[in-house]
């Protein structure tokens, strides 16, 4: 056990080096520098010339890499080359938005998708059933972004019930911070809601149809014992994985939520570290989000070994 | 009025006589042409109090107070920081930090009185050893600031007294008080006892609004400066920068009253917004302009003719219409627009598709030519104005093949191809965007279009003390850019403005260079 989880972080940081090397690469690779992107279209070879010397951008790639991950490695996670400030402490709060938007929407989310998915795969081929799957598939059929704009124009503009934007004073009260996130966490509930429900529903069905149920059954227990006792624990062990991978994603991947709703997170600061080519803010963003990702599923591989005494890691 | 003697002082100090002055008029928008800003209800009285919410879709960058590279760097740092001088939206000149000045007779020496009593966010006091520091940053090659190139003139800011420097200048420059004045050459004064690491950290100028918090990507967020020194101004207690790419959100944000100004709309938008009875759009004509240009370091733009045919070609109230949706006015293929000092008023050559058959005929590509026209969404209605531009070229068997790449690595080559488009706003510096843009050594000049002939208007329009003579001469220069220049202007886009009708006072500079310190909120 203790060597298995010593592997498994041995593995994330292999990982997090090669998402690194990755993401400089790319942005390497991208057309134009922090440099060309302040100056715009007012760029003029000497101005560019001498932003690149005092940014250090003049240095070669591999020169610029090494030492970014050497002051890493030191716990140094340096300056943006967009806003000349330091990256930690303003990865910190972003980090702290993010992680609240995505706890509410999980904590929201899990027992929502899991319900509705039971309450399917117990009704299996009746109208609830078909209800169901036909509304998460609408709703996961239509790109979040659209969601979003969608609520948008209906809470906010006519109807003017919730805030538009997300963005959140340092100082605003509790009533404004929740009324700021609900926007964002409903539009991320309906891509997540889809995969759970039916995740839980098929992975019912399967267990409904396993032999230890029939025997369960056969011995005369009442059907909510068989159902709650029997089938629900090893039905849910594979939504753990889901709702891992749900962290994951919305920690790195809710770029388009936090951007049209503004929300201050990790998101919407990486679009903005991508489209200035500010290299080490957009590092330092992706290593945290992989690091957060690869924590997730391994905490759920933990948790699948907790419940289910049959799978045995050496 | 009093705006009037401000220009007129200027003028007589710098030599001119009086009857420039009054031919000056005709020149420059006069306020009353200036629709687009709110009548002043007398009946009116600001109410001190309040907060602002504004709404922008781009975002700044660093907090650097000599860095504006970009329009909403410009707002946020006037916001907290002040040059010496500062203009009306008429481009009029008002003092600010320096209270009056006074040339020498070649032109080349410049003494300002400073304004006394005034202090910095920190509370140190305001003195001539602060302009003396900030000048010697902002000149400095080493530190990349538009303000080394667009002041590149000033030689030597030395301070006389505690309230006065001089400034001593290379060459003679007319336009030297709108330069110092212009936020894109950020020329703002800052505490000498502050470093730029500091000021990054933690801004500290004179200026109406005091940094309360900058949170990257999302929002600023001003405070009141209690001790600024312009007595009861600023109205607003607070001001907030907020910035949302979305333009529903934008949209949405300002009908629900979330937000209370969006600064620089999309024209799309307009509809939607006119309909809610709390929202008003203002409409700031002859603010920007979209030119397509041609490259005459490249086949067939070399030629004079060929040029003249593609000007011909365009159909400017078709553009209007399609690319502006009939809000903007038609284009003369020069860079200063109607609003901008010492507009010349040349008509635009008119749509004539026989003229500029024979004039490709004449220039030899009787059967038109293939070429290709770069293009982006880099800034809105550029790539409107390629696809119209291509389809009227056609009319003449001018193949325009587009190519269009992502907004944001648009600037760095857009250059290297026969046609791209541009965008620029309007300069308040008629010297300036000639000197830039269009004479041979012009750093942003963006055809290649080497003409001696107008490098030596440009030079003696610069140092032309009469009011009247410059008018003329830049009329020449515009005439010449018309008719021979690399650029085709089809229109003069205005810039769009919605706010709550609650907001008051709001000055719209044709630039978007808003300044926040008349602005109150009527709460009814």
């Amino acid at each position: 056990m203790i060597f298995f989880l010593f592997r498994r972080l041995m593995l994330g940081f292999v990982i997090l080096f090669l998402v690194s090397l990755v993401i400089f690469g790319v942005t390497e690779l991208l057309p134009g520098d922090t440099a060309t992107f302040m100056l715009g279209q007012r760029a003029t070879p000497d101005l560019v010339t001498a932003l690149r010397k005092q940014m250090g951008l003049d240095r070669p790639a591999s020169v610029r890499y090494i030492e970014w991950i050497t002051n890493i490695l030191q716990g140094d996670w340096g300056e943006s080359l967009l806003l000349k400030t330091a990256i930690w402490p303003l990865l910190q709060q972003r980090f702290e938005n993010t992680l609240v938007l995505t706890f509410l929407t999980i904590l929201l989310g899990t027992p929502l998708g899991i319900g509705l998915g039971l309450l399917a795969g117990l009704n299996q081929g009746r109208w609830l059933d078909q209800t169901i799957i036909v509304f998460t598939t609408f709703i996961i059929s239509i790109p979040s972004f659209i969601i979003a704009i969608f609520m948008v124009i209906l809470f906010s503009a006519y109807l003017q019930w919730l805030p538009a934007s997300s963005m959140i004073a340092s100082d605003a009260s509790l009533g404004d911070r929740v009324s700021r996130l609900i926007l964002p966490i409903l539009t991320l509930l309906s891509g997540m809601l889809a995969h759970l429900t039916r995740h839980t529903r098929s992975s019912l069905l399967t267990v409904l149809q396993a032999d230890y149920l029939r025997t369960a059954r056969g011995k005369g227990l009442a059907e909510g014992l068989v159902i709650f006792h029997h089938a629900l624990p090893n039905a849910l062990l594979p939504t753990i994985t889901v709702v891992a991978l749900n962290i994951g994603w919305l920690i790195g991947g809710a770029v388009l939520v936090e951007t049209v709703f503004a929300y201050p997170g990790l998101g919407q600061l990486m679009v903005q570290a991508l489209s200035s080519r500010d290299i080490p803010l957009l590092q330092a963003i992706s290593l945290l989000t992989a690091a957060s990702f690869t924590l997730a599923n391994l905490a759920a591989d933990l948790l699948y070994i907790v419940l289910n005494p049959r799978i045995r890691y050496s | 009025m009093a705006q009037k003697l401000t220009r007129r002082q200027f003028i007589s100090l710098s030599g001119a006589s009086l009857a420039a002055v009054a031919l000056n008029g005709c020149s420059v928008p006069a306020a009353s042409d200036q629709t687009a800003n709110e009548p002043t209800q007398t009946s009116n009285k600001p109410q001190p109090g309040g907060v602002l919410r504004v709404g922008f879709a781009d975002m700044p960058g660093d907090l650097n107070p000599w860095f504006t590279a970009t329009a909403v760097d410009s707002v946020l740092k006037l916001a907290i920081y002040e040059p010496l001088v500062r203009y009306d939206p008429t481009f009029e000149i008002e003092p600010a930090l320096a209270t009056s000045w006074e040339t020498s007779a070649d032109g080349l020496t410049w003494t300002f009185k400073l304004r006394s009593g005034v202090t910095f966010h920190d509370g140190s006091t305001f003195t001539a050893k602060d302009v003396v520091y900030s000048f010697g940053e902002i000149l400095k090659p080493a530190n990349g600031y538009m303000g080394s190139k667009a002041l590149s003139f000033i030689a030597k800011v030395t301070s006389v007294n505690a309230n006065t420097v001089q400034m001593t200048l290379k060459q003679p420059n007319m336009d030297f008080l709108i330069l110092l004045a212009d936020a894109p050459s950020a020329a703002f004064i800052v505490p000498h006892t502050k470093t730029v690491k500091e000021l990054i950290k933690r801004p500290c100028g004179t200026g109406p609004f005091k940094l309360k918090e900058y949170q990257p990507s999302v929002s600023t967020t001003f405070v009141r400066n209690e001790a600024y020194w312009d007595q009861g101004l600023p109205y607003l207690d607070e001001l907030h920068h907020v910035y949302l790419p979305e333009t529903a959100t934008q949209v949405a944000a300002l009908m629900s009253g979330e937000l209370q100004l969006l600064w620089q709309i999309n024209p799309d938008s307009i509809a939607v917004l006119q309909k809610s009875p709390q929202v008003k759009v203002v409409e700031v004509p002859g603010g920007f302009y979209q030119p397509l240009l041609m490259s005459v370091k490249q086949k067939p733009f070399e030629k004079i003719k060929v040029r003249q045919a593609m000007k011909y070609l365009v159909n400017r109230e078709a553009f209007v219409k399609a690319v502006l949706q009939g809000r903007g006015q038609p284009g003369n293929d020069q860079p200063v627009t109607p609003k901008a000092p010492f507009w010349g008023n040349i008509p635009p050559y008119p749509f004539d598709l026989a003229k500029a058959k024979a004039l490709l005929a004449e220039a030899g590509y009787p059967d038109g030519f293939t070429t290709t026209l770069l293009t982006s969404n880099a800034r809105p209605g550029m790539t409107e104005s390629a696809t119209v531009f291509q389809e009227m070229a056609k009319q003449a068997g001018v193949t325009i093949n587009l190519k269009q790449v992502p907004a944001d690595s648009y600037w760095k080559d857009y250059l290297t191809y026969p046609m791209a488009t541009s965008s620029w706003p309007i300069y308040p510096s008629t010297d300036q965007i000639f000197t830039m843009a269009y004479h041979s050594t012009g750093v942003w000049n963006e055809t290649g279009l080497k003409d001696p002939i107008l490098d030596g208007l440009i030079e003696a329009a610069r140092s032309e003390t009469s009011e009247a003579q410059r008018l003329k001469t830049y009329t020449k220069i515009e005439q010449l850019v018309h008719d021979e220049g690399a650029v085709i202007i089809p229109y003069f886009r205005s810039g769009f403005f919605a706010h709550q009708a609650k907001v008051q006072g709001l000055v719209y500079p044709p630039n978007a260079q808003m300044r926040p310190h008349t602005t109150w909120i009527k709460e009814s």
